[in-house]
């Protein structure tokens, strides 16, 4: 079983694309806590999307889709802008004086602390494909 | 991007120090923080930074924070901090404090249960 949706990249489809993944939790049977971090995991990454893969916002668009396997619950996001390179994005210290933490790489961190497994892949045709999964045994 | 989430602004009053002092002033977002609305957040604590140094964001009707939310908050307290005064928070939810614990952030910013709490530890500063 896959469900998906597809929105333009456009911060006002941030709140639908978290009812879209509460939905998907519900039908997964994740726990509430669980369900928080998965979908502040998938707003970062679509956040990210907006502001860098197209460089704002645009009519272009953002595929979610998800799937369970076994314990595992699945999301994939897809987008058609500017290839994705996560090793260009340096991971932010934030055990410094506040003075020093550096402002860029949060969202990225934030998704690798919430999930289980953070995979990046970008293909000519089907653009970046990222897959994030969290382990929710129930 | 449009802000779309009510944020009050407000001098807390009768807590503001010493005559002449700018006072305490107490920030509260109204809605989730997310890159759609942080920039209501963003003007609320710098109008309120042009107030006084002295600041409690008070989180308790914030269901949700997003990175660009929690820079919002970085980069006030940054601001705070090099006015001579600081950024305080209370009234955090469950989620959004665990949040806070798991990626770090607890360890940046003085967290409060209370705004009175926030306050008062202002107050003992004089």
């Amino acid at each position: 079983m896959e469900r998906s949706l597809t929105v333009p990249a456009r911060f006002t489809e941030l709140a639908h694309i978290a009812e879209f993944i509460a939905q998907a939790g519900r039908e997964a049977g994740l726990d509430e806590r669980t369900l928080f971090h998965v979908q502040m995991a998938v707003d970062e990454a679509c956040s990210n999307i907006i502001e860098h893969a197209y460089g704002g916002e645009s009519d272009e668009r953002i595929r979610l889709s998800w799937h369970c396997e076994g314990e595992k619950f699945v999301v994939t996001i897809q987008d058609w802008g500017e290839p994705f390179d996560p090793s260009a994005v340096p991971v932010p210290r934030l055990d410094v004086p506040l003075e020093e933490v550096p402002v860029g790489g949060l969202g990225l961190y934030i998704m690798r602390k919430l999930m289980d497994e953070v995979t990046f892949h970008f293909d000519e045709v089907e653009g970046n494909i990222l897959r994030m999964v969290k382990r929710c045994p129930r | 991007m449009s802000s779309v989430i009510p944020v009050v602004v407000e001098r807390i009053e009768d807590r503001g120090g010493a005559e002449g002092e700018e006072g305490i002033w107490r920030v509260v977002p109204q809605g989730r923080l997310d890159a759609r609305t942080v920039s209501a957040l963003e003007s609320a604590l710098e109008s309120a930074l042009s107030q006084s140094p002295r600041l409690v964001v008070d989180m308790s009707e914030v269901p949700y924070i997003s990175s660009g939310g929690l820079r919002a908050l970085m980069a006030a307290r940054r601001r705070a901090r090099a006015q001579g005064g600081d950024l305080r928070l209370c009234g955090l939810n469950e989620r959004v404090e665990e949040i806070f614990d798991l990626i770090g952030f607890a360890a940046l910013f003085p967290i409060f249960g209370s705004l009175e709490e926030a306050v008062e530890s202002f107050r003992q500063e004089g």
